[in-house]
């Protein structure tokens, strides 16, 4: 317990044998999933499922800071596995290199009391809000641009899903990004795990923070349910 | 009537981060957003397609619903109400 020591007196012994029972997954191995795995691994949370069908490249390195040169061709989930199970070798790290699709969606998740989303794009998000409503495990989404991120936590049949905030897709491209804004929103979805997982303080549920690093400015929107929605609406 | 208008990133820019705007009875979000296109032109492009729809890049919530579950751009303001435009983000 030695190594939670600094948190011990805020989450208490209590919190984290909660973190320790927890089995959390994370879509995505890139920007937003280093930083998640990095605060999850290092709090203690005792498996975590890492899903990521990607390799290595040079393009990573702005952001991805657990990839590094000696990585490049290998898989990310690989590197990452490497990374942090010498972090804390008391976590386990499961990894998965199949996309995450319809058909591979509820393997992935069966038993995780969280789903987090570190991924790239809302296609593949759509499977995981319907994943995560079927099977009533709450979601944590997260997404980043340039300088802006956002981030919710969607509480299955409590608060707005991914579809009722976001109904359409936006284009699907590459976006450009500074790697400190993939640190701000997967830190707080590592928050947001981690408060939940201890039961403690106010989740993200029916706010949506925005996040303007170009002003340094944090704002929340409330956002509301849409009774029609095509994913809520489907597992009601 | 009165609305609150919240808008965020390139939006802000634009329009300043929070506006109370007065709108004639029966406005809806199109009336707001033609009010919003005489004052600053450069916004119909980056809002509506050239068919007149808002684009997939926009997020317009009335009173935190996206218009796209309402009536989209019929959408119908009452006083009070507060509409909230931002560019969802994407990546990862």
């Amino acid at each position: 317990m030695n190594r939670y020591t600094r948190q011990l007196p805020i989450i208490g012994r209590d919190g984290q044998e909660n973190l320790h029972r927890a089995r959390v997954f994370i879509a995505g191995a890139g920007g937003l999933g280093t930083v998640i795995s990095t605060y999850l691994c290092l709090a203690g949370v005792g498996s975590i499922i890492i899903a990521d069908s990607d390799i290595v490249e040079e393009s990573n390195f702005n952001r991805q800071f657990l990839h590094w040169t000696e990585d490049l061709g290998k898989r990310k989930i690989d590197s990452l596995e490497q990374k942090l199970s010498r972090m804390n070798p008391e976590v386990l790290i499961e990894t998965r290199t199949d996309r995450i699709d319809a058909n591979t969606v509820n393997d992935m998740v069966r038993g995780c009391n969280l789903i987090i989303d570190a991924l790239d794009n809302f296609s593949t998000r759509y499977v995981l809000n319907r994943a995560a409503l079927r099977e009533t495990i709450p979601f944590i989404h997260g997404a980043v641009e340039g300088f802006y991120g956002q981030a919710t936590t969607i509480l299955p049949r409590r608060s707005p899903c991914l579809r009722c905030i976001f109904p359409q897709s936006p284009p699907a491209r590459t976006t450009p990004v500074i790697g400190a804004t993939c640190g701000i929103i997967g830190s707080v979805q590592a928050t947001e795990a981690i408060k939940y997982l201890c039961g403690q303080g106010e989740l993200l549920a029916g706010r949506l923070l925005l996040w303007d690093a170009l002003r340094t400015e944090m704002n929340l929107v409330d956002v509301a349910r849409n009774p029609s929605c095509r994913d809520c609406h489907l597992n009601e | 009537m009165k609305i609150t208008l919240k808008a965020f990133a390139f939006y802000r820019d634009v329009l300043g981060s929070q506006t109370q705007l007065e709108l004639s009875h029966g406005a809806t979000i199109e009336t707001l957003l033609e009010m919003l296109f005489t004052r600053h032109r450069e916004l119909r492009p980056q809002v509506l397609t050239s068919e007149g729809r808002v684009k997939p890049l926009v997020i317009i919530l009335k009173n935190g619903r996206n218009i796209v579950h309402l009536e989209g751009l019929h959408t119908k303001l009452d006083d009070q109400d507060m509409v909230s435009l931002f560019p969802p983000v994407a990546g990862g």
